[in-house]
């Protein structure tokens, strides 16, 4: 049998620069920063798993879920995990397919975000469970009808093609650390395992471009899905302030602000870890995701605007008491708060190019991440608050919900969670392509096509 | 460098030693704690259908202003006092502080007016020794469902045994009527009623409760927690309900139906964008393993 000729790698024709790339995105063990770092993270994290372990034991009884509010931070945390999950697709499907070159250095941090996301969305679903030794049943005995078994089928298949779309665009930079990577042989062992035997070769090649190009297009409605069938569980109940039509669209709209949100700041974060690595992360990409996140900002005010504005307008019933609430009432300092340091100052400051600077963009941000987990707690517990049934002859704890502290140390554990399994995954994988960087550094690159 | 190192060995080795250790100090269970707890005992007498006793004991230990549930305590019932000759059994508490025992008839002896029945706790690991004890006289709570002129009655009789043997009307004596449904007790009175000097009481059965598709229905007469008699009931099976008709048409299949009358369009709907999204899944997984495939023949 005989075998195609490989094709002149360009690596071994820009060594030089290839090798300087390498020495610069190459994994690398923890500093004293990192551990710092691994250790807090490690540390909330355990405290959540230690109440969790509680809450186990003794059920929801530890948490201040009741009749009313039967859904609590736990749910807006699932949501928030949701929406930010979506910035995978942003990055590595949408500017892929809309031939946005810039995008390179950021597409493994938008799947690292993507993955670590998706996964605790799926395990705080489970955290949210009474009795989560019947898990299973939610498969076993699944209503088709449900939106929440139509949840559970797509955050699966989200996973699995966000997953996918993690691993192949690295099949190539495996293969570099098993030939290039100087550590323990273990880990070369692995790098080598997932490497697949890659050897550039012209077949090996069509494949990965023509799987990912496919996996591109086949993750951008799995993701409107995932986040319109999660907006469909509020949607879908006669709520006041869940009853919408906007909810797709506004729940998709604002999954991508803070998706974009989520990677400016991890952007900023390896950035200013890493030496030299502004030369990936320049101020170019902060400045472009900077006018992204605007243009995502105003089309989430948008569908804010809709989902405010006309039941405001009319005003009527159980949907007037929600809104003063949310407007005047016990709600309004968090509600106004979100609304305006969550997404009208971000937008104002990103209009500004010195907005657009890595540590301005990075604080606005961070401003976004925050807003939108507080709005996720807006969209959730007020609601439940203003049931249409009188709440009549009923304990004092029941009309109302403050989170108790082992609710808020296990949320907080599962973001911590989230950022461990980032935080391992730049550990031990680059965070930046590193063959497509050095690929696009050659002078004589050419974007390659779909055959 | 080491030092760090050693810093968070030391840390983690901290957390696995005494995280567990700080969520068994606040239980009850914890056999190293060598102060014993404050404990409450109590013990219930259940007569059921007149032949079956009960006793049933729940024991609490105090964690800090709470009483909570003693697990795995050994419980001894005995008659009349507490010595082995007298051991009706041993039960062990479940993770509710609750232990039951139901009382060997052959060990009761002769028919007597009053039995005393014992619980104790003793060289527990975690409570200190305790007993308690209740006695209760020989009763007899019977039921009977007649229809008389198209009148359903209920009779409740309720009789005891005095002291020199002979059986005697219980009058005065609270008893509450019932109907069994999936999950508890419908009451059938919103008071209860007195039994007469006969110890009798007659009631009149609604009509109109629904039973199971054959008209089925378990009525329940209950006397809670009386001074003399403890906790009685008598159940017995009548076909007095109306019989439960399953109406077939409501299985229509829609959105609202049960999972079983899923709609058509949706099942096909649901079911093909599943296997068109996992078909890609599949077929890029396929391709993972041509990539693979590709490298092996390079390297033969």
């Amino acid at each position: 049998m005989t075998m195609k000729t490989n094709k002149p790698s360009r690596i071994q024709t820009n060594a030089e620069r290839a090798d300087a790339i390498m020495a610069d995105l190459m994994p690398k063990p923890f500093g004293l920063s990192g551990k710092i770092w691994v250790v807090v993270l490690s540390a909330i994290f355990l405290l959540g798993l230690f109440f969790y372990v509680e809450q186990f034991r003794f059920g929801l009884g530890i948490t201040a879920m009741r009749d009313y509010s039967t859904w609590g931070i736990y749910i807006s945390n699932f949501v928030f995990f949701v929406a930010i999950s979506l910035v995978g697709s942003l990055i590595s499907a949408i500017l892929k397919l809309t031939g946005v070159k810039w995008r390179t250095p950021l597409t493994r941090i938008s799947e690292m975000i993507a993955v670590a996301s998706i996964i605790f969305a799926a395990l705080v679903i489970i955290v949210d469970m009474g009795r989560p030794d019947r898990f299973l049943n939610v498969l076993l005995h699944a209503r088709i009808q449900s939106p929440i078994t139509w949840d559970v089928i797509v955050i699966t298949t989200y996973l699995t093609i966000s997953l996918l779309l993690f691993y192949l665009p690295l099949i190539p930079d495996f293969a570099l650390m098993r030939d290039r990577f100087k550590g323990p042989a273990w880990q070369i062992k692995i790098y080598t395992w997932l490497a697949l035997g890659w050897s550039n070769l012209p077949g090996q090649e069509k494949i990965l471009r023509r799987s990912e190009q496919i996996l591109a297009v086949l993750i951008i409605p799995v993701a409107f899905g995932i986040h319109t069938v999660t907006s469909w569980l509020f949607a879908t109940t006669l709520r006041p302030g869940w009853d919408s039509n906007n909810f797709g669209p506004y729940f998709v709209s604002g999954a991508f602000m803070v998706g974009a949100g989520g990677v400016i700041a991890a952007m900023y974060i390896f950035r200013t870890h890493y030496s030299n690595w502004s030369k990936y992360l320049t101020d170019k990409h902060f400045d472009r995701m900077g006018r992204l996140l605007v243009l995502l900002s105003l089309v989430y005010l948008y569908f804010n605007i809709n989902e405010y504005f006309v039941p405001a307008y009319k005003m009527k019933g159980q949907e007037a008491e929600h809104l003063k609430a949310l407007f005047f009432g016990r709600y309004a300092p968090l509600f106004w708060s979100v609304q305006v340091f969550g997404m009208i100052v971000p937008i104002i400051l990103l209009l500004f190019p010195k907005g657009r600077k890595p540590l301005p963009i990075f604080l606005i941000s961070i401003l976004v991440i925050v807003g939108a987990w507080f709005k996720r707690f807006l969209i959730v517990i007020p609601t439940l608050s203003h049931p249409y049934i009188p709440m009549d002859r009923v304990p004092e704890s029941w009309q109302h919900y403050l989170p108790t502290f082992k609710e808020w140390s296990i949320t907080a554990g599962t973001l911590a969670g989230a950022l461990l399994i980032i935080t391992f995954i730049a550990r031990f994988l680059p965070a930046i392509p590193v063959v497509e960087t050095i690929e696009e550094a050659d002078p004589n690159h050419v974007e390659p096509g779909i055959e | 460098m080491n030092n760090i190192r050693a810093s968070i060995q030391y840390l983690v080795l901290l957390c696995i030693t005494h995280l567990p250790g700080f969520a068994t100090a606040q239980s009850v269970n914890d056999t190293t704690t060598t102060a014993k707890s404050e404990a409450s005992i109590e013990l219930l007498y259940t007569e059921s259908n007149n032949n079956s006793k009960i006793l049933t004991v729940t024991v609490k230990a105090k964690v800090g202003e709470d009483y909570v549930g003693v697990e795995g305590a050994v419980v001894g019932f005995f008659m009349t006092e507490a010595i082995p000759e007298n051991s009706l059994g041993n039960s062990t508490t479940n993770d509710k502080g609750v232990a039951v025992l139901v009382v060997p008839l052959e060990k009761l002896g002769a028919l007597r007016a009053n039995y005393t029945f014992v619980a104790s706790i003793e060289n527990n690991t975690t409570v200190e020794d305790q007993q308690e004890e209740i006695t209760v006289s020989e009763s007899n709570l019977n039921m009977s469902l007649e229809e008389v002129d198209s009148v359903r009655q209920v009779v409740i009789t309720l009789q005891t045994t005095d002291a020199a043997g002979n059986t005697i009307p219980a009058a005065d004596v609270e008893v509450r009527l019932f109907v069994q449904r999936m999950f508890g007790l419908l009451p059938l009175s919103s008071d209860p009623q007195l039994t007469d000097e006969q110890g009798e009481i007659t009631l009149e059965f609604p009509a109109a409760i629904p039973g199971d598709t054959a008209g089925n229905l378990v009525v329940v007469a209950k006397v809670d927690e009386h001074e003399l008699f403890g906790n009685l009931d008598f159940r017995k099976k009548i076909r007095w309900g109306v019989p439960l008709v399953i109406d077939h048409n409501k299985n229509i299949r829609e959105l609202w139906s049960s999972r079983e009358n899923a709609p058509y369009y949706l099942i096909i709907l649901v079911n093909s964008m599943l296997i068109g999204i996992w078909g890609v899944i599949a077929y890029i997984v396929f391709q993972v393993f041509r990539i693979r495939k590709l490298g092996r023949q390079k390297v033969a």
